[in-house]
């Protein structure tokens, strides 16, 4: 079917108008990039942009914060909803949102949006949101993660007509500047938002000055339907099938429980559907997130993944139904603290919605060469405030953590400091603009060594630092997460993404070393270190104590045993892994620095055979037939296979360890032995454990998960027969 | 009778050499010669030849006849993308290994394009440093220029060591704030040079002086990297032409304001990767002075590539920031944004979508009529099945075109899959190319905060006088300029340009938010006295030539933005003086982002200060005169040409015989040498007395919508 019989719109002029909405999208971003006066926009990205059809449908999506990509769309509905009849949508206005029932996933991501207007008629939206500076409430920055109602978390505006036929209303630009710590960066904040929108209203109407407007909207409204029908087959070239994964968010202080996200993913035809009902119920922190945040946490995980090539848009939304009954921590009711939400709930959903994705990509050979082990863990990044070196107040982060490593690949290792996976073009500052600005002086700004989760392929580093304070003392906020469960799950025996540490070292010597002429390693320096989970919400960096931050590195894929130990030694050289991980994670000999790749054979096998030690499972089948056929991978080394009408889980070795509708995970072998013992440096809670699981026959890895001790071993892939 | 002499100005491209020739009365001659990739300097000479017997005299006596060369490279160029620079070392502060490789979190999708989504296929851009040879030296300075660890001398010494031994040839040192405070810059490189006095040491306190650590060390590195390949070439060219007697002066184009000798190209070759593209905005500018536009947009359509530069009231725009070969770069030059589309980008179909590019046939195998092996459809093919290329006079008759060739490519990959004729799907193929092109003139312009429809455009390069009367009313844009040079404009612009010399520094000052007056919170004297360094450092340069002419501008933006705007200064006596400037920053600011886009109340920054010296080129200013009387039949015949839809019988002039002031009313065809000019359907063209072609393009090419049922079925 070509896009010729849908519309009237030739195919050429078609181009011509999809080329130049495009650019009109660059134009929005680039207005705002300029204009911003918040460091976080112009020199980190925390912003997006974007075009929407009449009824909010996304028709062209910036390519930074994809969470703002899918939510800007939440948020024209219900500026139609709210604002149509009362005050009404007229020429020349613009409506601004941070309301999280309303859109926005969280209050600092405040998105301001404009009708287009053609004559009368309404065409087009355009919208541009950023994460603001300060928006007021109980902490700097306005996520008060120790928030437990969402009225401590600073303004709160729903839909709210800021800007009337083209002039401001001074009442609530007034209203906003009154509550902000940053009056300043929060004005010019506002004026880029405005200015991007101005110029895509301007372009817009040119356009359809010289196309029509019909012929604007048929190529948006095809734009849309093309994606929808390339996604649609997409998914129908999949297997039916029913995958489950699961994230565990921060313990939460006063019920001392570790909440999780729980997603089952079902694809039937070329639909699919993400249940989060199993989800942990809503929680008194900031950690939950609104509806907002769970269609954008699902979005955000469903675009790179599956819609890796095709344009996004909402035909990609389409096919995709979520489910969730409130009141969980991923759908919250008020009065729910959500302004933590991005280091959590919404977190989940996404990591939670790219391991489902992933799980089923992997059923087929044709796309599982884009089936990815999850990005690196939740971003630990806190807020500093205080006085700087030159006597101002100063609010900002130093957001290391958006750059962090790429999940490993089945063909490729992982990218280090590829950015998280919910920002398409992540951009971090520079460590001077930083110092400039704040009262801290960098010991240390680089790729953390062992944070890529081991894997045949190794998941990619994480970027982590290490600051004492210099010309004052700034007040650190939260760390930030994930000291109490990895979250960053590997594939097909790939570990987690490691090095979850946020530290407090205090009483060092570090500035005797400093004065000695020498910039020690964090880890050289003598002091207390404390994890940042045990220290309150607001702490004073004094002199002579270091803050070290290294967030979690990406997650690895299949079996780590069989990594070439010549990737091994390159790793080695530049410092991606320690020669602890070289020997213990990886099993290889070294000896002076080099990778002895022979002895390394004896010491795999010697590692590979300990494995017969683990905890054995069910046994498998009594018969089954001895020829089976290929039907769809579930990993490295494992796939559904069929013979004589029924479907087993069988190795890569020959065999065959039950029926496809069992848990092959219980008829594994199985090792919840601390990851220490396994040279894996990771926290962990109590509750928790790490649980390693092989192949009875070969001894190969075929997975590694985080599960609650006593919790059931995850049946994470079920195929759907075609007559169910 | 005094000795005829001469003033040569060459852009070595990736396929033809440029030659351009002024003699002291300003008479101005232009040659093409084909490039040698493997010695470039032998193509060079071989354009000398071709001269020279133009010129009637043998090579020798025509090259001892030549007082000025100044030339244009793509050397470092391809140096840079093809990674062939010298092995290099980066000796920086301790903890700041990685800040190289991490490239600010951009390294896996900054050369990505629109493909950035496509998670699975991002890399990291591979390390023209590679980690070993990045080398962590204990020093420190912080944010107030004040140190707070010293250099650590004997560590500088055992890296030199070790360098010394393992092959390295180039040193670059980039030390956090070293902006500020250079000496750690420069007892560093005082070691290395008494060691090892041949190494090639770049400090980032001179290559780069401004805030950013990333940016500083790309530039700064990358110029370490080219300086030993930038001195090989140099002297292999200027060798080669001594060689041949030539005992001129030898200039090399940089990226931003004119030309530089040879030895200074060797420490700043950073400064040598735009050099072709400057030399064309730069001389579009010094065209622009003399026939009063003031405010261009140049439009560079070559085989692979589309490049759009901004001249803004005949200056051209300078961005502080670039990105070249997957690395930041933070040496000012000429704003040039580059698009691989050109005459060799190929048409195919998605989804019953036509997509132009981003794929191109390159010069090899080129476009399917070139016959050499390429059998998908490319611009070109569209513009000969069109008639709009003559198959038979392209390049002067040098590259006979198979029509036959173009037309089944087209057939087989866009009009049968689309269902169109042959011709329909050619002109799709021109209309979708176009439009790109006339987005990308909006996107140079607009996005800078410039109105299109202001701006005359400058179109060059073999394919842009090709499409430029469509491409440029889609942009607004009404007036186009086709410079007679238009296809050696890059050789042009470097023997026209100024010798030019700029000198960046940095000096952060800012005022508090809320302030009455933000003057009041301004050092002036700290500001006086930084102009006052660079501008004697600009000077010395020049040998403190008194003729030089030396400019001034001072970097402002409101606290929190990333983005500064270059303010002139002129005078600085008093307060008041400083006073006007920081008005004039308002108002700039306002002009370009719209009224009430700036916030005096956020608070001022001032950055970076910048100086730029000037001496005039020694040429003489061309005086290309064409005869008032027609050399000839101008009017070569007639051709079937499908403009906007429609097969016409237009009207196919000779350029080269065209008599200045002809007026000549579209649709027409103006075949030159190495490039074809269209006059579209109701627009018309003017021959100005220098030879260039001034287009009306007021009426726009037909509206888009019904077009596709007017074609006349091929």
């Amino acid at each position: 079917m070509s896009t010729q019989q849908r519309t009237d719109v030739d195919p050429v002029t078609f181009e011509v108008i999809r080329h130049r909405l495009r650019a009109i999208t660059d134009e929005q971003a680039a207005r705002v990039m300029t204009v911003s006066g918040s460091a976080h926009v112009t020199e980190m990205s925390d912003y997006n942009v974007g075009l929407y059809l009449p009824d909010g449908s996304a028709a062209c999506m910036g390519r930074t914060i994809l969470f703002h990509a899918a939510s800007m769309a939440a948020m024209v509905r219900h500026v139609i909803a709210d604002c149509r009849n009362n005050p009404g949508i007229n020429p020349g206005d613009m409506f601004i949102v941070n309301n999280p029932w309303k859109g926005t996933v969280h209050g600092p991501d405040l998105a301001m949006l404009a009708p287009v207007f053609h004559g009368e008629e309404l065409i087009f939206w355009s919208g541009a949101m950023m994460h603001m500076a300060d928006i007021g409430g109980m902490r700097a920055g306005s996520m008060g993660l120790d928030a437990s109602e969402t009225y401590q978390e600073g303004l709160m505006f729903p839909p709210t007509r800021m800007i009337e036929a083209g002039v401001v209303r001074q009442d609530i630009w007034s209203l906003i500047m009154a509550n902000s710590r940053v009056p300043g960066a929060t004005a010019l904040d506002l004026k880029g938002l405005i200015a991007a929108n101005n110029s895509a209203v301007r372009s817009l109407l040119e356009l359809a000055g010289k196309y029509g407007a019909d012929a604007l909207g048929q190529v948006m409204a095809t734009m849309v339907d093309l994606s929808e029908r390339r996604l649609r087959e997409r998914i129908a070239s999949l297997p039916d099938a029913r995958v489950r994964a699961v994230g565990y968010l921060e313990r939460d202080a006063a019920s001392g429980t570790i909440p999780e996200v729980v997603v089952t993913l079902t694809k039937r035809g070329d639909t699919l559907t993400f249940d989060y009902s199993e989800s942990s119920p809503q929680m008194p922190n900031a950690t939950n997130c609104t509806e907002s945040g769970l269609y954008a946490g699902v979005y955000a995980g469903l675009l790179p993944s599956l819609g890796f090539d095709l344009p996004w848009n909402a035909g990609l939304f389409r096919p995709v139904e979520v489910v969730c009954p409130t009141g969980l921590i991923c759908n919250a009711d008020r009065p729910a603290a959500v302004s933590g939400n991005i280091g959590g709930a919404v977190w989940e959903v996404e990591a939670t919605a790219v391991a489902a994705i992933a799980k089923l990509l992997m059923l087929s050979d044709s796309l599982g060469a884009e089936s990815q082990a999850h990005n690196g863990g939740r971003p630990a990044s806190p807020v500093l405030h205080g006085t700087n070196q030159h006597g101002e107040r100063f609010i900002g982060r130093t957001f290391e953590s958006l750059g962090s490593g790429a999940g490993a690949y089945r063909d490729h290792d992982g990218v280090g400091a590829f950015g998280n996976h919910s920002i398409e073009r992540v951009l971090i500052s520079n460590a001077e603009t930083i110092e400039q600005d704040m009262p801290i002086l960098y010991l240390w700004r680089g790729l953390t060594t062992d944070s890529g989760g081991g894997g045949r392929q190794r998941g990619g580093q994480s970027i982590g630092c290490a600051y004492i304070a210099h010309g004052g003392t700034p007040l650190v906020g939260n760390q930030g997460h994930a000291w109490d469960v990895p979250d960053s799950a590997g594939l097909s025996g790939g570990y987690m993404g490691l090095s979850n540490r946020a530290l407090l070292v205090r009483g060092s010597d570090v500035l005797t070393h400093l004065r000695a002429g020498e910039i020690p390693e964090w880890g050289s320096v003598a002091g207390e270190p404390a994890p940042s989970s045990s220290l309150p919400p607001v702490v004073p960096l004094r002199d002579g104590e270091v803050m070290v931050s290294m967030p979690f590195g990406a997650a690895g894929w299949g079996d780590p045993l069989e990594r070439d130990p010549a990737a091994v030694q390159t790793d080695l050289d530049r410092g991606a892994v320690s020669l602890r991980s070289a020997e213990e994670v990886y099993g290889c000999v070294v000896e002076a620095g080099t990778v002895d790749p022979e002895a390394t054979v004896g010491r795999r096998e010697r590692l590979r055979a300990g494995r017969s030690e683990w905890q054995p499972g069910s046994p498998g089948p009594d018969e089954h037939p001895a020829q089976l056929t290929r039907l769809a991978g579930l990993g490295d080394a494992l796939e559904f296979a069929s013979g004589d009408g029924e479907t087993w889980v069988r190795c890569d070795c020959g065999t065959v360890l039950c029926r496809a509708a069992d848990n092959w995970r219980e008829h594994a072998l199985v090792s919840s032995a601390s990851p220490e013992a396994f040279g894996v440096d990771v926290a962990l809670a109590d509750e928790m454990e790490v649980r390693r699981y092989a192949c009875p026959a070969c001894l190969r890895l075929h997975a590694v998960d985080v599960r609650r001790r006593g919790d059931a071993h995850l049946h994470d892939v079920e195929l759907i027969a075609a007559t169910d | 009778m005094t000795e005829r002499r001469f003033y040569v100005g060459t852009d070595i491209g990736g396929t033809f050499t440029d030659m351009v020739v002024i003699d002291q009365a300003g008479d101005v001659r232009l040659f093409k010669s084909p490039t040698t990739p493997a010695d470039r300097s032998e193509g060079v000479v071989q354009a000398f030849g071709i001269a020279a017997e133009h010129f009637g005299l043998d090579t020798e006596t025509f090259i001892r006849s030549v007082d000025y060369f100044a030339h244009a490279t793509t050397a470092a160029t391809n140096a840079l993308i093809e990674h062939t620079g010298a092995r290099t070392m980066l000796l920086t502060t301790r903890g700041f290994r990685d800040a190289l490789l991490i490239q600010r979190a951009t390294a896996s999708w900054a050369a990505m394009g629109d493909r950035s989504g496509h998670y699975s296929a991002r890399r990291p851009q591979s390390p023209i440093v590679p980690r070993e040879w990045i080398v962590e030296i204990d020093e420190r300075v912080d944010s107030t220029g004040a140190e707070v660890v010293p250099l650590a001398r004997e560590q500088v010494k055992e890296a030199v060591v070790r360098a010394q031994s393992a092959g390295i040839e180039a040193v670059a040192i980039c030390y956090l704030w070293s902006f500020l405070r250079t000496d750690h810059e420069q007892e560093t490189a005082a070691i290395v040079r008494e060691m090892w006095p041949e190494a090639c040491v770049s400090l980032s306190s001179d290559i780069a002086p401004v805030l950013g650590e990333y940016e500083r060390a790309a530039t700064t590195t990358i110029n370490a990297y080219l300086s030993p390949v930038i001195k090989d070439y140099v002297n292999r060219l200027e060798g080669r032409l001594r060689g041949h007697g030539f005992r001129g002066q030898f200039a090399v184009m940089d990226s931003i304001g004119g030309v530089m000798a040879a030895e200074a190209a060797a420490e700043r070759a950073v400064e040598l990767l735009m050099s072709g593209p400057a030399g064309g905005v730069l001389s579009s500018a010094a065209l622009g002075r003399s026939i009063g536009a003031g405010n261009i947009i140049t439009a560079d359509m070559g085989g692979t590539s589309f490049d759009v530069g901004l001249v803004v009231d005949g200056q051209p725009l300078v961005s502080a920031a670039s990105f070249d070969a997957g690395y930041h770069l933070v040496a000012p030059r000429v704003s040039v944004t580059a698009r691989g589309a050109g005459g060799g980008s190929i048409a195919s179909i998605v989804d019953g979508i036509l997509l132009v590019g981003p794929e191109s046939a390159g010069s090899t195998p080129g476009p399917a009529c070139y016959g050499k092996g390429g059998d998908r459809p490319t611009v070109t093919d569209a513009d000969v099945v069109l008639g709009i290329l003559d198959p038979d006079s392209f390049l002067d008759g040098k590259v006979p075109l198979r029509r036959d060739l173009a037309e089944e490519a087209i057939r087989r990959h866009v009009a049968e899959p689309l269902g169109m004729s042959v011709r329909e799907a050619a002109q799709g193929i021109r209309r979708v190319v176009d439009a790109q092109m006339a987005d990308q003139l909006r996107a140079a312009s607009i996005q800078q905060g410039y109105d299109p429809r202001d701006f005359t455009l400058f179109a060059y390069g073999g394919a842009g006088a090709t499409h430029a009367y469509s491409f440029a009313p889609d942009a607004g844009i009404h007036r186009v300029v086709v410079p007679y040079t238009a296809t050696v404009h890059s050789a042009f612009g470097a023997v026209s340009s100024d010798q030019f010399r700029l000198l960046q520094g940095t000096d952060r000052q800012r005022t508090p938010a809320w302030a009455a007056d933000p003057v009041d919170h301004l050092d002036l004297n700290r500001i006086v006295s930084k102009f006052h360094d660079l501008e004697q450092r600009c000077r010395a340069a020049f040998g403190d030539d008194p003729r030089v002419r030396v400019q001034r501008h001072l970097y402002f933006r409101y606290r929190g933005q990333a983005k500064e705007l270059a303010v002139p200064v002129e005078s600085l006596e008093n307060t008041e003086d400083l006073r006007a400037v920081v008005a004039e920053f308002h108002s700039r600011y306002e002009r370009l982002y719209g009224p009430g886009t700036s916030l005096v109340e956020a608070g001022i920054e001032i950055g970076t200060f910048r100086v730029e010296g000037r001496l005039p080129s020694p040429a003489p200013r061309a005086v290309h005169r064409v005869a008032t009387e027609a050399a000839g039949d101008a009017l070569a015949g007639r051709r079937e040409v499908v403009l906007d839809g429609v097969a016409t019988l237009v009207d196919v002039y000779r350029a080269p015989t065209l008599a200045a002031g002809s007026h000549i009313a579209g649709p027409a065809i103006i075949d030159s040498p190495g490039t074809t000019i269209v006059v579209g359907v109701g627009q018309g063209a003017d021959v100005d007395e220098d030879g260039n072609v001034v287009l009306d393009v007021r009426s726009a090419p037909v509206a888009a919508g019904d077009l596709m049922t007017e074609v006349t079925p091929s």
